[in-house]
């Protein structure tokens, strides 16, 4: 073979290798740029956080900020939580009177709709709690039923499955093991109905979601479109409003999708992150003596600084907290021991880590190297590190007596939980499904985020009229139900306008290495209905 | 001051993380004058291939399945180089980086999909629970940390000695001074270039090893790594193996207190590729006063 030919069968080869690369919806996205991209993606968003909580703090009167519950409350709230016995373990119920019991939530949420008569009237769709939805302005050739069609509804989801924060693609193959068993179990609604989860890799860069929710809704043009990440929910926000097209439970706690009058389409589901740093905060008051120093790692992009500052605010109001020293890493950091012996240096009496996906455990591993866990009296993970197999385990003994105020969700990897009914046949539907179960982030989308969706599909597929986008809203802000996934005393519901946020409760736990559990500790704490709409303006905040 | 010596000692230990990277880097510059951006995946895959013989499939030893997985990965690293780089002219370096720019996806995106992205506890060599940390003088070093530092040491010395004192070593610097030279005294320069790929891959996959205890055993774990081992190799000449090594160190400690005094300052605390700094700049300063690097070979042209 002549050499210029084999030279040109290289090249077109090398193109083939290129291609595959591509191939997979994206991935082409230089893994060592994702975190950065993703950075600076977000920079607006953050500083819009910032400015928002400098706006709050500069108006005296204000004493809440949208999306996290007003100090007092939290405080009051930690002070008051209700004990839970055996760790939140339910195995009274088997799962079929589980799914009895949810079907019979259900029932009641649809006569409720109906008797209240919500539903669509002339351009206006109203609901439960001051709904209202204006369906004057979506575009000329809006489908109610869009997506639906022989026997399938069509959902889109981006989400990150290369990059540095490719673990997150996890929950969103979770969400379709959990879609395939409600398919292969009757589907949804009278007509069975089947789930066709439609999911794209944006590498967690935000322009990257704008192309491929633009390519979704000129191509497949799904029922709805779920999106994860913080950034990149913002970054499609507008456009699926303008659309009409629901973008419902969010994987991202930012406390902007609590906004049901000015982006009625967009929803959120797990606890706020700023309503989080207030527990931190409370629980500091309440624990520690005057002169506390605080020492936090920040994970640098909109979700660690979302923590940032929402900590930073109640810090500077504190009577208790003298110090707190942030110190920002990069997401995709190979070590954190620099940012880790610049926290020590600051002999911190509290430690919190603000991070989330592997450095979960880098953090762990090293702030017991540091000596941070011998001479601090409290540490704290993040609530997104509550996962055993994930972070806690393979940090070893450095893992013991750290502290989370996880969210109430039930660690599906705690062996404490292998008795719990829900969470015990979560767990072999996901290893029967040829995943593993030890990956935490399957659970999240299998439990906490499928099951919501398919709850709320179901309702609007009851409702006069059947599934259709505008019942499937009214459903979503109707939806109160006992979440299996959730600790008993966490209450989980939205109430139209008036309650945009689902989870609004937390845990308190305390990891014990040497059952390998979370032990909760102080009880449960819930402030549903407290955390007040978040109208998120770009450059101003809530 | 003893907060200066702990950001020191910090740098060193981190340092050789990158110098296990950047040092199978300069082999395969010196083979091939090529930068293969793929070097991080291939150690990284080399790190899962000893995690599979010790842990997943067969629990064996450590040692046994560094061993092994040296092996594996030189094959891997062989077969790379006959079937995917060797067909193109080697001069023209356009299609043969982004054959291995093409290389590193396939490999993160094939080991995201076996090992999924969450990581995996990988066996050591050496003691890493927290507590095994000498403290001297308020100063704390990490046990494992000395233990990458000698292994780092042994690899330097071996690679010495294979490269110096065997005839395929022998070859092997002769086709790296000069290929057609090599060609024509009937050195076989395709088998050469194999060898120091399975060299270059079999070393990245000890090195891997050897760190990912610390940095965690991940499809990701060589993203940031390979920016500073590039900023390494670069520092100590693309084509020395002690210069990648000791690039190691200084971009380390470059890192460790540039990140300690430089991120209270501003307009650099608000920048969000902070820690990318250093490398970035100590890169830009090489390039632009000494592009050989330390210790790297002068070229010089004749007219």
């Amino acid at each position: 073979m002549s050499r210029k030919l084999m030279r040109l069968l290289a090249v077109l080869f090398s193109l083939a290798l290129l291609a595959t690369a591509c191939g997979s919806d994206g991935a082409v996205d230089a893994v060592t740029d994702a975190a950065s991209d993703a950075a600076d993606a977000v920079e607006d968003a953050a500083s819009d956080a910032a400015d928002a909580v400098e706006d709050a703090m500069d108006d005296e009167e204000s004493e809440e900020v949208g999306g996290a519950v007003d100090e007092d409350a939290a405080q009051e709230a930690v002070e008051e939580a209700t004990e839970v016995e055996d760790g939140g373990v339910q195995s009274d119920s088997t799962l079929a009177e589980l799914e009895a019991q949810w079907a019979e939530a259900r029932a009641s949420i649809v006569a409720e709709i109906t008797a209240a008569g919500y539903g669509v009237d002339g351009d206006t769709v109203t609901g439960p709690g001051g709904m209202s939805i204006d369906l004057s302005a979506c575009p000329a050739d809006w489908s109610d039923t869009a997506g639906i069609a022989d026997g399938q509804i069509t959902i889109g989801h981006t989400t990150a499955q290369s990059g540095a924060l490719a673990a997150y693609g996890n929950i969103g193959v979770g969400m379709g093991a959990y879609f395939d068993y409600v398919n292969a179990n009757g589907g949804i609604g009278p007509d069975g109905l089947q789930l066709n989860l439609i999911i794209k890799d944006d590498a967690y860069v935000a322009t990257q979601t704008q192309e491929l929710v633009a390519e979704l809704l000129q191509t497949e043009e799904p029922f709805y479109i779920t999106t994860l990440g913080s950034p990149n929910t913002f970054s499609v926000q507008g456009t699926l409003n303008e659309n009409c097209v629901p973008q419902p439970f969010s994987m991202t706690g930012h406390q902007a999708w609590g906004d049901p009058l000015n982006n009625p389409w967009t929803s959120g589901l797990q606890m706020s992150y700023a309503t989080e740093a207030l527990l931190w905060g409370s629980w500091i008051e309440q624990n520690m003596e005057p002169g506390t120093k605080v020492a936090a790692l920040v994970m640098d992009n909109d979700f660690g600084l979302a923590y940032e500052q929402g900590f930073d605010r109640f810090a500077e109001e504190s009577d208790i907290i003298e110090s707190v020293e942030f110190v920002r890493h990069d997401p995709a950091a190979a070590t954190l021991t620099n940012e880790i012996t610049t926290l020590a240096a600051s002999n911190p009496d509290v430690f919190i880590s603000m991070t989330a996906g592997n450095p979960c455990l880098l953090a762990t591993q090293e702030a017991a190297r540091a000596g941070i866990t011998a001479t601090a009296q409290a540490f704290f993970q993040p609530s997104v590190c509550k996962a055993v197999s994930a972070y806690m385990a393979p940090a070893g003994e450095a893992a013991d007596q750290w502290l989370i105020f996880g969210g109430g969700w039930k660690d599906s990897t705690d062996p404490q939980y292998e008795a719990d009914t829900y969470i015990s046949w979560m767990n072999e539907q996901i290893d029967a499904a040829g995943l593993d179960s030890s990956v935490s982030l399957y659970a999240t989308g299998y439990g906490q985020f499928g099951w919501t969706h398919v709850q709320a599909l179901q309702i609007a597929a009851d409702l006069p009229g059947g599934l259709s986008r505008t019942n499937f809203m009214i459903a979503q802000r109707a939806l109160r139900m006992e979440h299996p996934g959730l600790l008993e005393g966490i209450n989980f519901g939205m109430n139209g306008a008036e309650d945009a946020y689902l989870v609004e409760g937390s845990d308190l736990s305390r990891f014990d290495f040497a059952t390998q559990s979370w032990i909760i500790e102080g009880g449960i704490i819930d402030l549903d209905g407290q955390s007040p709409n978040c109208a998120w303006v770009a450059g101003e905040g809530c | 001051m003893q907060l200066f010596f702990q950001r020191l000692i910090d740098g060193i230990q981190n340092g050789a993380i990158y110098s296990v990277v950047a040092i199978p880097m300069v082999l395969i510059f010196k083979a091939t004058t090529l930068i293969n951006f793929a070097q991080g995946e291939l150690a990284m895959i080399g790190a899962f291939f000893g995690f599979i013989f010790a842990v997943q499939a067969f629990s064996w030893p450590l040692w046994l399945a560094a061993i092994a997985a040296m092996i594996l990965a030189a094959l891997l690293g062989m077969g790379i180089e006959r079937a995917l780089l060797r067909p193109f002219d080697p001069t023209d370096h356009l299609p043969v980086v982004l054959i291995t720019l093409g290389i590193f996806y396939i490999i993160n995106a094939v080991a995201g999909d076996v090992w999924n992205y969450q990581a995996r506890v990988m066996p050591s060599f050496f003691p890493t629970d927290f507590k095994a940390v000498w403290v001297i003088g308020g100063v704390r070093l990490f046990q494992d940390s000395v233990g990458i530092i000698v292994s780092l040491l042994v690899m330097l010395f071996a690679l010495y000695l294979i490269l110096n004192k065997t005839k395929m070593g022998l070859a092997f610097r002769a086709v790296s001074s000069n290929t057609e030279s090599s060609r024509l005294v009937g050195v076989r320069v395709g088998r050469i270039l194999s060898f120091g790929w399975a060299l270059a891959c079999a070393f990245g996959a000890l090195g891997a090893i050897l760190v990912a205890p610390r940095i965690t055993l991940q499809p990701n774990m060589m993203a940031f790594v390979l920016i500073y081992a590039l900023a390494a190799a670069a520092f100590g000449g693309l084509d020395s193996v002690f210069g990648a090594a000791l690039g190691g160190f200084v971009v380390g400690i470059l890192n460790s207190v540039g990140i300690g005094y430089l991120s209270d300052i501003d307009p650099i605390s608000s920048l969000s590729a902070a820690p990318l700094i250093s490398p970035i700049v100590l890169l830009l300063v090489m390039l632009w006063f000494k592009p050989t690097g330390l210790f790297g070979t002068k070229t010089i042209e004749r007219v």
